[in-house]
Formats: structure tokens, C-alpha cells, sequence
């Protein structure tokens, strides 16, 4: 019988667990006291134990220290449950906040209370809106419910006293005119049933918005879903009047908050961008 | 045959006994050492209630060693254990009820083999599947020998033995794997 590094190899398990015989035993010693590799194998494998036995050292004094800790008493133990609950629970509700969670779950109510509690005193002519926006920039009201089994509340009834152009887009964020000064604003209107709409304003987006003094809009009377392909600026109006734009209309305003240019969405894309095209250069949206 | 122990046992007495030997089982045979007093407590409480079925063919240290090996790998699944660590997941230094201060592991300068080597050891045992874990740290137990642990595992010697080898290879080969991506 030969003994060599292969043989070793292969009958390693056997030389560790005593179940070789003598004479394979006098053989696999003497190989081991000639061969490097074949020593070192083994007396690596014999390293562990060494560790292990440290390992087994460091789980004790851990296992010590465990069993020697004071105990903290049932009703401590509870409190500390009664936290951890908690504050899951505070998350929780900040998180669904933030997204819009929340909103499905307290319907319209909190936006006719908001239009309710708008000043009345202001004239119905007045397009300067200025000191009542403060109040009503705080985050939205709540945004139509988005699953199908909860039906969207009645919409807010916009009256002479609401405010000229009040929006609000998905995260939650309002902005009136005057958040717009200096800028070139085109506001286009479009609703579901009007998908021709939605296409144009998503077509003078294109073709504007990389210009840097003109804000392109796309306005829904209530918040919904974006349609397939398109990447202008969604919001939905927060019971403003929006200028008197109706659907599927559209308005130029300049850089001082003045309507410049009505009119509708549905006609050809060729022809109504180089109208806005004129109108922007007019006023000065470059 | 060792006659059927006395219903008398002073069963108190002998689990005191050996009690320091059954927490180096329960530390060898559990996940976590923090859970291996709890595991000892438990097992001696199933010992006492059982002890009836003990027909004394072996040590008592032996017999009870069965049972902490049983319930510490049981002990790994259950759900009440793992509440209890998620509440008390804070302790890593305490201060005893006389007021002493014990730190969470204190360092032996004694050792030449660096603290994060041997953690890191203690992670690679850990992956180990338990068959070969458990013979493996019980061999590193003082006084610990093969017959003894094949009789706790109730497994033949040579199985206890390839075992034994088996987890050996595993951690090197382990070992050698991380200090080449450690490496790299």
C-alpha cells in the first residue's frame, strides 16, 4: 500500500477518527514527517480546536453575565412593549401622512370646511389674492381617494369669494399667481374625458418648458392619475376659480400675473404652438 | 442494570451539583450564550418533572446533558425567546443589584489570539449546521472526551469523531474564505 498526499486526502477523515489500522497508521506518520503541505493540512485542521476553545471562553462569560444580570420586573418589561407599540404606531401615521395615506381616509369634509372658512369679503373682481393665500398654503386638502371602494366627496363649490388661482400639486404642496411672478404662466385644463387635452398640454410642455422664465400647468379639477405618457407639471385646483379657465381651455398669463391669451386645447397641436410660441415671446418668457 | 434510582432522589442536591457543567453544555449547544442560563433552568424543571423516566443507566449529568441539548436547539425556534431578546436587546453592560459594575465581556490579556478573531470564529461556528456544532463545542469543554459526548448526543463514538472532523474542515475552509475576501 502506498501512502501519499492523495491517499492522505481521501482517508483524512479516517486518520482523525481512529479508524485507520496500525500499519496505515505507521504509514500516514511517516508520510506526515516527510510531506510539508500534508503536515501543515493537518495541523491546521488541529487549530481549531484551540480556537473553539476560545470561542466556548468568550459564549461562558457572555452566558455569566446573562445569568447574572439584574432582572427588570414584569411591568417594566411591559412598558417597554407598551413604547416599542407606540411609537410603531406614530410612524406609522406619519408615514401614511406623508403620503397621501391619510387623505383617503378623511374625505372631502375637511375641504368644505376649508372653503367655508374663506374670508367673504373679498370682491368677486378682485384678482389680487395676496392676503388670504397665506392661510390656505399650509398642505392640502384632502386629495381625491385613489382606490375605487371609497367615492370622492363632493366638490367644493366655487363661489365669487373663492380665491382667482389656487392649486396644489401630488405631494401636497399649494401654490397661487403669486408664486409665479417673474414667470411666463400657460395654464391648460383638461379633465378624464379629455385625453385630446391632456396631449396638447403635455405637447406645448415639450416644446417649452425647458424655457427657463415659463411655467407650463396641467390642471384637474380634482387629483388623479397621470395619463400614460405624459411628464408635464401636474396639479389639481383647490377650489379656486382658476381664472375662469374652463376645461379643455387654456391661459397665457405674464410675468405680472395679467391673463394675456385664452383659449382651447382641442385644435391642432401645429397651430396652437406657434401661437403660445408668439404670445411667450411677447411676453417676454424666454 | 443500575437499579431504578430512589423516588427519594435528592434531586435538588444533584442538579446543584452539576449545574456549572450542564451551563458549559447548554453555551456549546445554544445559538446564543445569553439564553443558556434560561435553557439550564428549563432543562433541570423537565428533569425534575421527568425524572421518573430516568432509569439510571447512565450519570444523572449525562441524562440531564440530554435534555439541555433537546431544549437549547428547541429553544433557538421559540417565539418567546425572541420577544424577550427584542426587549432586551439593550444589555451589554450591567450593574448588579449589590451595586457591583460587571462589564459585558471582560478582556483577558492572557489571550494571544486577537478579540475579533475569536468573534469572528464564534460567527463561523454558528453557521455551522448543529450536528457539527454541537459535538465540536462540547469537545472544547474541560474534561470533555468523546465517549462522553457520543453518550449526550446518543450517537456511536466514530460518528461523534467524523463529526467532530467534518465541523473542523468546515470552520478552516470557512475561515481561509473570509481572510481571502477580507483580502481582496
Amino acid at each position: 500500500m502506498k501512502v501519499d498526499c492523495q491517499w492522505l486526502s481521501t482517508n483524512l477523515e479516517a486518520f482523525f477518527s481512529d479508524s485507520l489500522d496500525a500499519q496505515q497508521l505507521q504509514l500516514a506518520s511517516e508520510h506526515l514527517k516527510t510531506c510539508l503541505s500534508c503536515r501543515s493540512e493537518v495541523q491546521a485542521l488541529r487549530d481549531m480546536d484551540p480556537l473553539v476553545k476560545q470561542v466556548l471562553k468568550l459564549r461562558m462569560t457572555k452566558a455569566l453575565a446573562a445569568a447574572h444580570a439584574p432582572k427588570r420586573s414584569a411591568a417594566f418589561q411591559l412598558g417597554l412593549a407598551g413604547t416599542a407599540v407606540a411609537l410603531v404606531g406614530v410612524l406609522v401615521f406619519v408615514v401614511m401622512g406623508r403620503t397621501g395615506g391619510l387623505g383617503d381616509l378623511l374625505p372631502a369634509s375637511q375641504t368644505t370646511l376649508q372653503s367655508e372658512s374663506r374670508p367673504n369679503s373679498q370682491n368677486s373682481n378682485d384678482v389680487k389674492v395676496d392676503d388670504e393665500i397665506p392661510a390656505l398654503r399650509a398642505k392640502p386638502d384632502a386629495p381625491a381617494p385613489k382606490s375605487p371602494g371609497i367615492k370622492p366627496g363632493p366638490e367644493p363649490p366655487i363661489t365669487n369669494t373663492s380665491p382667482a388661482f389656487l392649486v396644489t400639486d401630488p405631494a401636497g404642496y399649494s401654490t397661487n399667481l403669486e408664486d409665479y411672478r417673474g414667470r411666463v404662466l400657460v395654464i391648460g385644463v383638461w379633465s378624464e374625458d379629455q385625453p385630446e387635452a391632456a396631449q396638447n398640454i403635455q405637447k406645448l410642455y415639450q416644446a417649452f418648458g425647458s424655457r427657463k422664465e415659463v411655467r407650463i400647468l396641467g390642471v384637474t379639477s380634482r387629483n388623479q392619475e397621470r395619463p400614460a405618457g405624459t411628464t408635464f407639471p401636474m396639479v389639481f385646483n383647490n377650489g379656486s376659480r382658476l381664472l375662469d379657465i374652463r376645461s379643455s381651455d387654456f391661459a397665457v398669463v405674464d410675468k405680472e400675473g395679467n391673463v394675456q391669451m385664452r383659449g382651447s386645447l382641442l385644435v391642432d397641436p401645429n397651430v396652437l404652438t406657434p401661437r403660445i410660441r408668439a404670445k411667450l415671446d411677447e411676453s417676454g418668457g424666454r | 442494570m443500575v437499579a431504578a434510582p430512589d423516588p427519594q432522589y435528592d434531586f435538588e442536591a444533584a442538579a446543584r451539583d452539576c449545574r456549572p457543567f450542564l451551563l458549559q453544555i447548554a453555551v456549546a449547544s445554544a445559538r446564543n450564550p445569553v439564553d443558556a442560563e434560561d435553557i439550564v433552568q428549563e432543562a433541570l424543571l423537565r428533569g425534575y418533572r421527568g425524572i421518573q423516566r430516568f432509569r439510571g443507566d447512565c450519570p444523572l449529568r449525562i441524562w440531564l446533558s440530554r435534555i439541555v441539548v433537546r431544549v437549547a436547539i428547541n429553544h433557538h425556534r421559540s417565539a418567546a425567546r425572541r420577544l424577550k431578546r427584542w426587549v432586551f436587546f439593550g444589555d451589554v453592560e450591567m450593574e448588579h443589584e449589590d451595586g457591583t459594575h460587571h462589564e459585558f465581556d471582560p478582556p483577558d490579556r492572557s489571550r494571544s489570539v486577537p478579540r475579533e478573531k475569536i468573534m469572528d470564529v464564534d460567527r463561523q461556528v454558528n453557521r455551522l449546521p448543529t450536528e457539527f456544532k454541537v459535538p465540536l463545542m462540547m469537545l472544547a469543554v474541560d474534561g470533555m472526551t468523546i465517549p462522553e459526548i457520543a453518550e449526550i448526543l446518543e450517537i456511536p463514538q466514530g460518528t461523534v469523531k467524523s463529526r467532530v472532523f467534518y465541523a473542523r474542515k468546515r470552520l478552516k475552509s470557512a475561515l481561509e474564505n473570509r481572510l481571502e475576501r477580507n483580502r481582496k
